[in-house]
């Protein structure tokens, strides 16, 4: 507790970018969708997601032994998310067969790989919805994953396909992109709000929060810079500038990778408070 | 294949207690206390819990060493027979040399208080005439106090506390040193019984007494007698004193002359009203008990207090009573033969005196000061055995001059510690789990063996071995050179330890029936139940002239401990932690990173210190660094640090102390003791950080 | 689960020595960092006089474990007497337990890559020994009792102590008998 646990950090954060693309994808799908660019983003997705699980492994102290883990679906989330996240990685491959295929079932396969990352994604935030740890245990946590795979799916395939996506859909996932960082800023904000008035271990939380440069590092490129970044995207909607958009993701990205840090980093557990 | 031994566990603390092992296949597995024991029944204190972890500590020494420099660490593994051969052949030609063998100096003390650790002694003692560390560095000063006013220096068995209806505890916290009491005095609670615990600080112990009186240091001794002055005024003194005591109206007209209770409440720190309600109590209440602690003695009137407590407890007439008395310790269990070759220890208070009376005997508590001043012939050789005075002794700056001037220095101990870092040659030793010993203590009345259960880590040997092995060299290399034997048997050794009065007291028909389980010895549970004192008129003595003859005053007075100077003004007490004893820290390898000093709080405001704030409390003697921690209870004249080792690297707590020596401890320990709470300092603000210090010794 | 055992604690009369910690460690000869039981010393500003009162806590076997709902491996288990036991064959080391429990009890020893917990000795207690703590306390602090309504009636019997998370995140097997005052007389 209260230490940041980089592999959890990495596994999240990639596992959400991962799904959170196949999501975009597959809302997208909707309107045609350039051939390329869904081999490129199914692509990218799937090597996303191979790290983030290779990732997790270096959390655990027996790593050889992970596949114990689904053991206890009765009432662990950490047994639920592993589930789900394999069974999202078996869909993937199910997804990868089809798009190899001319006349593939792309739409489904991406749709079940996205949802069954959503369950795990889901499973994700529940594991920290502890009721030792205020910081973490209410509705937000939950909340903030999935903003995470909102953003960065969505910048994710903004960049990705850049030359091949119609404005519409350019627009759509820039107004989606729009509003998840600002759904994350007002929420945060929300959060932060309870933090303070909610207990001691929160007041603890918040303290690490406002007094750690990571912090406001994270304030400027999670919310400040996207914000800023975005609004010359709306006017200009004809001329997309590729490097705007990867400073975009890529600031985004860390915003997000410093702000799971944080969620780590600020966890104050309720606790024996005595002399050791 | 698992098997059983008994041990005893060998520190210099008030417990002793009985240990079962458990070993597999010569591995030791556990430790557990042995339930056969009356006092520590089966239950053992933390210290003793982690002895497995220290007997097979990767830190512990395994071979014999030498350094090519003192203090530089550069230890190279030599051989038993290089080593002895280099000890031999040094003492034979510093002997050659100076044509004596008074260059040669033994310190020893109590790292193992075993009956076959005196071989050390016993083994300088066939080489003949040497130079030895005599006396104690704890008890010196109570036990010529209590050997002046009763004769001999006993107590009553521990347990005989449990007939109290009301307990003392003065000076004394054994929830942290002596922690097989507490049961008793809790069943006493539960039975009704009162415990007022008289202290410089709130101890663990005081916080669970029904009173808590805190006394400036060094005043106890005026306290107990204005509470005297006050049993006298109010009629509460034992109507047969006149049939038992010595000089009692003597006595009581100083107090009436001399002693003012309103004066004394000014300077203990008592009020006057609390002292006449405790007075009254105490003068009340039968049986009631006195249990004094070492650490009222460590001032430099530390005799004269303990002799105003003794007298306290006479004239209320709590001495002899069932329940009663005023209990310090006692040494009535400690016969041994000396290993035939030192003065049997009888009556004397010190299990290491054995000195021959050609012998030169230094002050253990002013050893390098003694040592640098010998002349004719000087100190050249040094053996330190169950010893670390490099961190535990005063003067070290004189210790520092004393290692770099000796030709030739030899240590013997399980690690490496502070002094051994001064050492040419290292003897590594044997633990309580690896010899043969027998063992007494000097609070219960029990006696027992300690048993091998493994064979020796490493190459490790006994002191006994050792001595042998030293004696066996010296003998070949020039025949005749050293009385003691060359070889022998642990055991039958240790057999022969019992003497005729010890196998007496243990009622055992021959030394043998010692080896299957510890035996309580035959005294009466109460001391001086009869009133009949060993003292020269067999009365107890208010006014001795034993006590003259010594250059005391007859009667128990008072004279005040040592002021600080203006520019030390803070008293520095160091009590023992619940998890250390001395140097001896358990588990081994938890060091904790650095001192803390305890203060009031409202003291460290004055310095414009915080809690946590790096700091430094220092003297004319030196400086040690402290992380400062908040103590509402500690007065602020008085600063305190739970003693526990240090980093070597760090500079170790006893740079700050004196050999100030105790009034009294000649008599019975043949030198007086050391006065450490007599040790005064400043407290410095430090600029720049300090390394992080873990929480707790 | 027919009964929940647990440990009855007095802090009135424990003395901080840490015999129980030493007794476990003892017993098991476990590594130096994880500590299975501690001993804590009570904050003394949330009384009217300095206390020295200490409380040692290892497992507390609770009737509602975090630990053993959230390890996803079911590691942990809860006998019919109400002892939780770690299996460390089964852990995989995700630590997921240390972060969940509000006693810091599962403890991850990185040296062996798996948490570590007090299991009550219920091999022990299986041969009708008492748990090596409790038969190690000299000062007869430590009890193994049974939670009961009847124990919780009882007069000076508390479920908590300053400084201790509330219960009611995991309704812990542990009792305690609070901390009494004497008299102090001190000088300034």
């Amino acid at each position: 507790m209260g230490t940041v646990e980089w592999p959890l950090v990495l596994f999240t954060v990639l596992g959400e970018t991962s799904i959170g693309i196949l999501l975009a994808l597959w809302w997208l799908d909707r309107t045609p969708l350039d051939a390329g660019l869904y081999r490129k983003a199914t692509l990218t997705s799937g090597a996303l997601l191979g790290l983030a699980l290779v990732a997790s492994l270096f959390h655990l102290g027996h790593p050889e032994a992970a596949y114990r883990a689904l053991t206890h679906l009765g009432s662990s989330w950490l047994s639920r998310e592993i589930l789900f996240f394999v069974l999202a990685a078996l869909a993937w491959v199910y997804l990868f067969l089809q798009i190899s295929r001319p006349n593939g079932q792309r739409r489904v396969a991406a749709g079940i790989a996205g949802l069954l990352g959503l369950f795990g994604i889901v499973s994700s935030a529940m594991i920290y919805v502890l009721p030792r740890v205020p910081a973490w245990n209410s509705a937000q946590t939950p909340l903030f994953f999935l903003l995470t795979t909102g953003l960065l799916g969505a910048l994710s395939l903004l960049f990705l396909g850049w030359k091949s996506l119609s404005p519409a859909q350019m627009a759509g996932l820039m107004y989606w992109s729009l509003g998840c960082v600002l759904s994350s800023l007002f929420s945060y904000i929300l959060y932060f709000s309870q933090l303070t008035g909610m207990s001691p271990e929160g007041l603890a939380t918040a303290q690490i929060l406002t007094t750690s440069p990571l912090f406001w590092l994270r304030v400027i490129t999670n919310w400040g810079a996207p914000l800023i970044l975005l609004l010359p995207l709306f006017k200009r909607k004809r001329s997309f500038n590729p490097n705007l958009l990867l400073t975009l993701l890529v600031v985004s990205g860390i915003g997000e990778f410093l702000g799971r840090a944080l969620f780590y980093l600020s966890a104050v557990g309720i606790h024996i408070s005595a002399l050791k | 294949m698992l098997a059983k031994h008994q041990h005893i566990c060998p520190r210099n603390c008030y417990d002793t207690c009985s240990l079962i092992s458990t070993t597999y296949n010569g591995v030791l597995l556990s430790v557990e206390g042995n339930p056969a024991h009356d006092y520590t029944k089966g239950k053992l204190c933390p210290k003793a819990m982690s002895d497995i972890q220290k007997v097979y500590s990767p830190s512990r020494i395994r071979y014999p060493m030498r350094q090519r420099h003192r203090f530089s660490g550069d230890w190279e593994r030599i051989s038993w027979d290089e080593a002895l051969e280099q000890i031999a052949r040094t003492i034979l030609r510093l002997k050659r040399t100076h044509g004596s063998t008074l260059p040669l100096a033994l310190n020893k003390y109590s790292g193992n208080f075993g009956a076959l650790h005196n071989a050390m002694e016993a083994l300088f003692s066939g080489i003949g005439p040497t130079t030895r560390a005599i006396g104690s560095p704890c008890w010196s000063a109570g036990v010529d106090a209590q050997t002046i006013d009763f004769g001999r220096f006993r107590c009553s068995s521990p347990l005989d506390m449990a007939h109290a209806k009301l307990i003392w505890l003065w000076g004394v916290n054994p929830a942290w040193t002596a922690i097989h009491q507490m049961p008793i005095i809790f069943d006493a609670m539960e039975r009704g019984t009162t415990v007022v615990c008289f202290d410089t600080h709130l101890s663990a112990t005081a916080a669970r007494s029904h009173r808590f009186i805190q006394v400036r240091p060094g005043t106890d001794g005026l306290l107990a007698l204005a509470m005297g002055k006050v049993l006298a005024e109010e009629n509460l003194l034992d109507p047969d004193l006149p049939n038992y005591t010595l000089g009692y109206h003597d006595f009581l007209a100083y107090l009436d002359s001399e002693i003012r209770v309103e004066r004394a409440a000014t300077i203990t720190g008592v009020e006057a009203d609390t002292i006449r309600d405790l007075a009254r109590e105490y003068g009340q209440t039968h049986p009631a008990c006195i249990w004094a602690g070492f650490g009222l003695q460590r001032y430099t009137n530390g005799g004269q207090t303990l002799r105003a407590i003794d007298a306290l407890g006479a004239l209320a007439g709590h001495i002899g009573e069932k329940g009663g008395g005023v209990q310090y310790g006692h040494f009535e269990t400690w016969k041994f033969s000396g290993l035939g070759h030192t003065e049997p220890s009888q009556a004397k208070a010190n299990p290491v005196v054995g000195k021959n009376p050609s012998d030169r005997a230094l002050n253990i508590n002013k050893f390098a000061a003694a040592a640098l001043a010998c002349t004719e012939p000087p100190v050249r050789m040094l053996w330190l055995a169950g010893r670390n005075p490099l961190s535990q002794d005063a003067d070290l700056h004189l210790w520092q001059k004393l290692m770099n001037q000796l030709e030739f220095i030899v240590v013997s101990d399980l690690f490496l510690t502070r002094s051994a870092a001064a050492a040419d040659i290292f003897l590594p030793v044997t633990t309580h789990y690896e010899h043969w010993d027998l063992h007494a203590s000097y609070w219960h009345y029990w006696v027992g063996v300690n048993e091998p259960a493994i064979a020796p880590v490493g190459e490790s040997k006994s002191d006994l071995e050792i001595a042998w092995r030293v004696s066996a060299k010296l003998n070949e290399l020039e025949p005749g050179s050293c009385t003691f034997p060359t070889s022998g048997s642990e055991k039958e050794t240790l057999l022969r330890e019992l003497s005729p009065e010890l196998l007496r007291l243990l009622r055992l028909q021959s030394p043998k029936e010692i080896l299957l389980q510890p035996l309580k010895a035959n005294l009466p549970p109460a001391s001086w139940a009869q009133r009949q004192f060993a003292t020269p008129s067999g009365r107890f003595e208010f006014r001795s002239e034993k006590a003259v003859q010594a250059g005391f005053p007859a009667l128990p007075s008072y004279s005040p401990p040592l002021s600080p100077p203006p520019e030390a003004p803070l008293r520095l007490l160091t009590p023992h932690h619940s998890s250390a004893l001395n140097s001896q820290s358990y588990p081994p390898d938890t060091i904790p990173n650095g001192y803390t000093l305890y203060v009031n709080p409202e003291l460290a405001e004055s310095y414009g210190l915080n809690e946590g704030a790096p700091a430094e409390i220092a003297n004319d003697l030196g400086a040690v660094r402290v992380r400062l921690a908040f103590d509402l209870s500690i007065p602020r004249d008085v600063v305190i640090v739970y003693q526990h080792p240090a980093e070597l690297k760090d500079s170790c707590l006893n740079v700050l102390l004196r050999s100030h020596t105790t009034d009294m401890g000649t008599i019975a320990t043949g030198a007086p003791g050391l006065a450490l709470n007599e040790t005064f300092v400043c407290l410095r603000r430090l600029t720049g950080s300090v390394q992080r210090l873990s929480p707790n010794p | 689960m027919s009964k929940q055992l647990g440990f009855l604690h007095s802090s009135e009369k424990c003395v901080g020595c840490r015999g129980c910690e030493m007794a476990c460690k003892n017993e098991y000869q476990t590594d130096a960092a994880p500590r299975w039981r501690q001993v804590f010393q009570l904050h003394e500003e949330r009384y009217s006089l300095p206390t020295r009162m200490f409380f040692s806590i290892a497992c507390n076997h609770c009737a509602n474990p975090q630990c053993l709902k959230v390890c996803p491996v079911g590691a942990y288990t809860k006998r019919d007497d109400g002892i939780v036991v770690h299996n460390r064959d089964r852990c995989i080391g995700c630590r997921l337990c240390t972060m969940a429990c509000p006693y810091d009890r599962p403890q991850f020893n990185h040296a062996k890559g798996k948490v570590e917990k007090c299991n009550l000795c219920y091999q022990r207690l299986d041969q009708g020994e008492k748990p090596a703590c409790v038969a190690a306390c000299i000062p007869g602090a430590l009890e193994l009792v049974e939670i009961t309504a009847e124990l919780d009636q009882k007069l000076g019997v508390l479920k908590t102590l300053p400084g201790l998370p509330t219960p009611a995140l995991t309704n812990p097997s542990i009792r305690f008998i609070g901390p009494k005052q004497g008299k102090q007389i001190r000088r300034d």
